[in-house]
């Protein structure tokens, strides 16, 4: 058995939230959730994640600045998470400002759940 | 729920009651002895579902499969059930040919959501084909597709969940973007859009998702002629929706 792997999801939906969480469940992976950019990096800074699955259309603070913060810590494990972000694009950012904010992957809304999970699953192997 | 029918087929009369107690109060059922009394009561009547035992006298579960399959008597989805098995049998099962596998004894909650998932995706096809394009039939309001693939992760319960959420959710952000066109704040109705959209496309509400895209669309480019309208276009598919929700079988069992 694998040690149990910790994804967080930030999104400021909870119809969004509760389907993720029951599909990453169906891994067994343990899901934190928050519903903006300020409240990841307040977990992140107490807790220890895997992978971090984030919105980018978010109050507060959206992804993209979120994650260019992320990139931007010391701490040398933190700063390397792996990032997947989910998008409905609405700001019409690229893929390629995806790349230079720090983001591994993106996710397009409507979410497909299978591949969701096939794409948490390949940062996660 | 009422008009699928079940077939029980079990040689223990007491296993027999007790399916029969729970699966009776959701669903029409009828029960065989064994593999053969099966096996005839299937040629005879159509049934929706088949729980099947896999231990039994004359002619045992794995058997009696093999002949449905071989000579196609029925199309519907068959449960293997056994009391000399756990969870990492299940393999072995689906890979003999049954839909899904239930250990004994019997937990009534997952037996009846197992039923209930395998009698949903063997319907859904032919969901359209009563012939009455009347709200409850139309794909666009509720997606059966999408809900299928929620249900792979999901149960039942979970889903329901997920949907009155949604509800509760666009409920809130319509009666914010109202507000927002009382003091032409169009910005903040684009985003408000943007998350009915996320959602309705992720749930399967294809009518509000097509619809909320061109909508949002139009705000995105400063069209704001027909913003009124749209909003008042919304409401109404949204109402339809939750109607749809109301009286769908699937998230009211």
């Amino acid at each position: 058995m694998s040690p149990t792997r910790k994804v967080l999801v930030a999104e400021d939906s909870s119809v969004i939230i509760n389907l993720t969480k029951n599909v990453l469940m169906f891994e067994n992976y343990q899901i934190t959730a928050v519903k903006n950019g300020k409240q990841v990096l307040d977990k992140l800074g107490k807790e220890d994640f895997d992978l971090i699955l984030m919105d980018i259309n978010m109050p507060e603070m959206d992804g993209i600045e979120c994650t260019k913060a992320i990139r931007a810590l010391e701490d040398p494990e933190k700063s390397v998470i792996p990032i997947i972000a989910i998008t409905g694009n609405y700001k019409n950012y690229t893929l390629d400002d995806f790349l230079k904010a720090g983001l591994n992957d993106y996710i397009q809304k409507p979410l497909d759940y299978d591949h969701l999970l096939a794409t948490v699953k390949k940062y996660l192997a | 729920m009422k008009n699928n029918k079940v077939l029980i087929v079990d040689d223990n009369a007491l296993n027999r009651r007790v399916f029969q107690n729970i699966i009776g109060q959701v669903y029409h059922c009828d029960v065989a002895e064994n593999g053969k009394e099966a096996l005839d009561k299937l040629k005879k009547e159509a049934f929706d579902i088949v729980i099947l035992d896999i231990q039994m006298p004359l002619l045992d579960g794995i058997h009696t499969l093999r002949i449905i399959k071989e000579e196609q008597i029925t199309p519907a989805p068959i449960i293997a059930v056994s009391a000399f098995a756990n969870e990492n049998d299940r393999d072995y099962f689906l890979s003999a040919g049954f839909d899904d596998f239930v250990s004994k004894p019997i937990k009534p909650k997952q037996l009846l959501e197992t039923l209930q998932k395998h009698i949903l995706m063997y319907k859904s096809p032919g969901m359209v084909a009563n012939g009455e394009r009347d709200i409850r039939s139309n794909p666009e309001i509720l997606n059966p597709k999408v809900l299928l693939q929620l249900l792979k992760y999901n149960t039942i319960e979970n889903i329901r969940m997920v949907y009155f959420d949604f509800i509760n959710e666009t409920e809130r952000l319509l009666s914010e973007i109202e507000y927002q066109l009382k003091y032409s704040e169009y910005e903040g109705i684009g985003e408000k859009l943007h998350i009915i959209k996320g959602n309705s496309g992720t749930i399967g509400a294809l009518e509000i998702f097509y619809f909320t895209q061109s909508f949002e669309r139009n705000i995105k480019s400063g069209n704001f002629d027909n913003t009124v309208k749209d909003y008042i276009y919304l409401k109404g598919l949204f109402e339809r929706f939750k109607i749809h929700c109301k009286s769908s079988e699937y998230l009211n069992p």
